[in-house]
């Protein structure tokens, strides 16, 4: 590590900012709560909210496992409350040929990365 | 610093992109995020399906309206009052089918570009060039506010509304979401728009460019028998006083030498427009799902795929094992998921208890059943479309037209603006108006119609005053009193016993007895249709002799008894009458489970009379010296072949394929100089016509130089030719056999043609000609969309199934539940409760309340 790298980490840990784990609970509550009422949009706010609560190192990462999290909870809740969700999953995949899990992976993946990305993009350029 | 802003600027791009495309998709990539969002995209249609209970308002809505949904997803509406059951009649139809109202509506309004894009757009055109908004527009406008119809409109359009008022965007229909729209607003005219559909899928089939390109290429002596003329095989509608088919199997005329004005006028009319895009021509036989870019055979085989035909039949007491009257039903229509048909049952104390399936869109029970009495629908098919040649003042922009030696300002011009999704005009289109009707220009013709079809616009109230009826014929005088298109032949059963049918529908009279092929004479009132047959004159017949009445789509009174010109060989089929008349003469004590068995009965009198050519000309021919493997190895496998379409049976798909190529090999008199494939063929029954004459001059293809066909070679070069075909698509019969549920089953498919939603291809019995005439095509599939028996008892006992589910929703467990029961050909028993009690709460699927 050289000198330069090391006084600009140390100055981002010495952030003010809440711990990790909680962090990640607000997060997953608000993802969960953008999410439902707002739809990919909600998950994009949620994500530059998220960046400005973590303008730290690691602000991509709580986002991205935050909206993913979210996404997952509420596509289980779906499948608890729905009762075709595979059966249907594999007809959508069908419309891009691909497999029924891809398609749910991509329903957690896609709005983890609008997440983060977005998460990230504020974290830095606020702390720039 | 620097390296921390380039990263984030490259996050923020990531993020706001992932974001922007999620939303709005970017060329071929749809908007996954939106899609795929738990809370808002396509999986939020999985939850939520037929909630065992739920409540719902109707602003409309004049007392509670208790629906119990049963095990079979029926909702069976319990109301105080007509209107109302109307009403819940919309919104349970709106609760299951919705995208499917809007799409159907839009079909026959010509708007389909502004939901799925301008992949739509010949058939939009096609749509409005026919004047069908147009004719639905005015009946709306000419209609009493305060009379029934309207109110039955308005009624059922309250409860679409109401439905998808209270809709929340995350749970649209799939479609939508697919679409990126949203839900319209359902207006009472989108039935009128929907009621033209069903006239154009039953009623447009016309004929006269065909007749006047034959007669341009072999002559009228030879087009007129094979065009203007009955069919060759009559087993009527209307029951002759006899007791088997009558065959007229006389010789055909050769072909003749080209009729010159005819040639003219199909070169005029068929003469090339720059730059102009010539969908939807009123003279030609064109569908919506065929490409422009298909060969004449693709369209001659769908053509003769497109089984929109139907089955219908009914037992007197005197032939039913029980002694009561049975009747059975079986429209053949396009297999769509979601169904075209949506089952109910409303039930109004002391005014109303009609069960059945109705059309998503049209305010009634279709086909079906009431304490009284059942009923069911063939497709008559008369012809009743007209087309005049008109003298325009100016081919380019045309103001009037020359009628009795005056020039006539036209009745209409009507602007169409084609938008797509967006609202962006894709295309216009002027679409002008004789007295007649629409005119179009055809090449360098200007060409009017009219057509029963614009006409119409009653025919519910027929149904509405017919459920009031207590007798099978009370039912059909209701219906006659106000049903105009398209034609129907109408049977019905009733609880005393009565058995009846009648061809519904107006008829058309032409002046001086003229027959409906020709293009009038445009300039002269003096061709215009003169009036419509009387009812009185509509083929018919109650509790006949015979003990039964069956029809199926062929001729619906022999010519013999009835000159009256009601189409011709073309416009019917024969092969399926046939075979419902043979096995309701062998048996004479009728039960339910017998009726179900023949709905998909394999047997073919048309695979009988055709295959048993082919194996005796093959024979013929290898007496004779023929060596040929292929020819030796057809006929045995065609020989061996028990003529039935079963789904495990080898013989059938060569005996297709060697039809088809038959048919190439011997109308080579209909390839017009200078093309490769005929312009026009002939009806099946013209080649049944044409085998007992193994030397007519037809059988010679005039392709080949040096040699004069005659039957036997002809026939056997087909089979080698189909049997080699089949080799190198199917591979060796020995190793794979072509067995027929394998190379032909049928699938119904999504209404937007999505694979991913459409049904697994399902091997069923049945196939052309026989009375399950479902045949799997490159284009689509047509079959038996509804399979009903009711026995007539005090409570009628009703059974029935249809391909598909009562959802439209491809996410919902009921989106294709009964398709596995209606490919085996078994039937469901329908409830018929009278009250919401008399439905066992272990038949209670859900139940919904209505209030306001």
């Amino acid at each position: 590590m050289t000198s330069s790298t090391a006084s600009a980490s140390t100055a981002r840990t010495a952030a003010p900012t809440a711990s990790a784990p909680a962090l990640l609970a607000v997060l997953l509550v608000l993802q969960v709560l953008a999410q439902t009422f707002a739809g990919l949009w909600g998950a994009a706010a949620a994500g530059v909210i998220g960046g400005l609560l973590r303008r730290a190192p690691g602000a991509f990462r709580l986002n991205f496992v935050a909206a993913a999290a979210a996404a997952a909870l509420l596509l289980g809740m779906v499948a608890m409350r729905g009762d075709n969700l595979m059966p249907f999953a594999e007809r959508v995949g069908g419309l891009f040929s691909a497999p029924g899990w891809v398609v749910l992976l991509l329903s957690v993946l896609l709005p983890a990365v609008q997440a983060g990305a977005l998460a990230g993009a504020v974290a830095r350029l606020f702390r720039s | 610093m620097a390296r921390s802003l380039a990263s984030g600027l490259a996050l923020l791009a990531l993020g706001l992109g992932t974001t922007w495309l999620g939303v709005r998709g970017a060329g071929p990539v749809p908007p996954l995020n939106a899609l795929l969002s738990p809370s808002v995209g396509l999986w939020m249609n999985t939850v939520g399906d037929l909630p065992a209970e739920a409540n719902a308002r109707i602003p409309s809505l004049g007392a509670e309206v208790d629906i119990r949904y049963d095990h079979r997803s029926v909702p069976h509406i319990f109301a105080s009052n007509e209107l109302d059951a109307v009403r819940a009649l919309g919104y349970v139809v709106a609760r299951d089918r919705l995208f499917q109202l809007e799409l159907q509506s839009r079909a026959g309004e010509g708007t389909l570009t502004e939901l799925v894009g301008e992949a739509a757009l010949p058939a939009d055109q096609e749509t409005r060039r026919l004047g069908m908004p147009r004719a639905a527009e005015q009946r709306m406008q000419g209609m009493d506010s305060t009379g029934m119809l309207y109110q039955v409109l308005k009624a059922y359009a309250d409860g679409i509304n109401a439905y998808r008022e209270a809709l929340p965007a995350s749970q649209w229909p799939v479609e939508y979401k697919l679409l990126r729209k949203a839900p319209r607003e359902w207006l009472p005219v989108h039935s009128m728009h929907l009621l033209n559909r069903m006239g154009y899928t039953l009623a447009h089939s016309p004929l006269e460019l065909d007749y006047l390109q034959a007669r341009a290429l072999v002559g009228a002596d030879a087009a007129r028998a094979m065009w203007d003329a009955s069919s060759p095989v009559q087993e009527p509608i209307q029951p002759a006083p006899r007791r088997e088919p009558v065959e007229a199997l006389t010789a055909l005329p050769a072909p003749g030498a080209p009729d010159t004005a005819a040639a003219r006028l199909v070169s005029s009319l068929l003469a090339p427009r720059s730059g102009k895009t010539h969908h939807g021509s009123l003279l030609a036989w064109q569908r919506d799902h065929v490409p422009a870019d298909s060969s004449n055979e693709a369209r001659f085989a769908l053509k003769q795929e497109r089984a929109f035909a139907s089955n219908n039949w009914a037992v007197a007491p005197s032939r039913s094992a029980s002694g009561l009257a049975l009747l059975a039903g079986d429209p053949h229509l396009e297999l769509t998921l979601p169904s075209i048909w949506f089952e109910v049952h409303l039930v109004v104390p002391g005014r109303m208890d009609v069960g059945g399936v109705t059309i998503p869109g049209l305010p009634g029970v279709t086909i079906g059943y009431t304490r009284a009495f059942a009923w069911s629908f063939t497709n008559t098919g008369a012809d009743v479309m007209d087309f005049w040649r008109e003298s325009v003042d100016n081919i380019d922009r045309p103001t009037s037209y020359e009628l009795d030696g005056k020039r006539e300002p036209l009745v209409d011009t009507r602007i169409e603006t084609y938008r797509d999704a967006a609202g962006r005009v894709l295309a216009t289109d002027t679409v002008y108006y004789t007295h007649r009707g629409p005119m179009s220009r055809q090449g360098n013709e200007w060409i009017s119609m009219r057509w029963t079809v614009l006409e119409a616009g009653n025919e519910l109230l027929g149904f509405f005053n017919g459920l009031q009826a207590t007798t099978a014929t009370a039912f059909l005088d209701s219906l006659a009193a106000y049903y105009t298109a398209p034609a129907q032949n109408m049977i019905v059963a009733d609880t005393a016993g009565t058995i009846a049918i009648r061809s519904t529908g107006r008829h058309p009279i032409r002046a001086g007895k003229a027959r409906g092929l020709d293009l009038f004479d445009g300039r002269t009132r003096a061709t215009d249709w003169t009036g419509f047959r009387a009812v009185a004159q509509y083929p018919q017949s109650v509790n006949p002799a015979q003990g039964y009445l069956a029809s199926a789509n062929q001729e619906p009174i022999d010519p013999a008894f009835d000159s009256l010109y009601l189409g011709v060989d073309e416009h019917y089929e024969v092969w399926r009458a046939l075979q419902i008349n043979r096995l309701l003469r062998a048996d004479s004590a009728v039960t339910p489970d017998a009726m179900r068995r023949y709905h998909t009965d394999p047997g073919s009198v048309r695979a009988e009379r055709f295959a048993a050519a082919f194996v005796a000309s093959a024979t013929r021919r290898s007496e004779a010296g023929d060596t040929s493997a292929s020819l030796r190895a057809a006929r045995d496998m065609l020989a061996a072949w028990d003529k039935r379409y079963t789904r495990d049976n080898t013989g059938a798909r060569l005996f297709e394929t060697a039809m088809a190529r038959a048919q190439a090999l011997v109308w080579d008199e209909f390839i017009p100089p200078g093309k490769t494939a005929a312009a026009v063929r002939p009806s099946e029954t013209r080649l049944l016509q044409l085998l007992g004459d193994s030397s007519s001059a037809w059988w010679d293809d005039r392709r080949t130089q040096g040699v004069v066909e005659d039957r036997d070679q002809l026939l056997a070069r087909a089979l080698t030719a189909a049997y080699d075909t089949l080799v190198v698509q199917f591979g060796n019969p020995a190793e794979t056999p072509w067995t027929w549920g394998r190379v032909a089953p049928a699938r119904p498919r999504h209404l937007l043609r999505l694979d991913a939603f459409s049904a697994s291809p399902t091997p069923i019995d049945g196939g052309r000609g026989t009375l399950n005439p479902s045949v799997g095509s490159a284009f689509a599939n047509f079959g038996a969309s509804w399979r009903m028996v009711v026995e007539m008892d005090k409570t009628p006992r009703v059974m029935a199934v249809y391909p598909g589910g009562q959802s439209g929703n491809p996410a919902s467990s009921r989106f294709l539940d009964r398709l596995p029961q209606w490919a085996s050909g078994t039937l469901d028993t329908l409830l018929v409760p009278r009250t919401p009690d008399e439905l066992p709460p272990a038949r209670t699927r859900a139940t919904l309340r209505l209030s306001r």
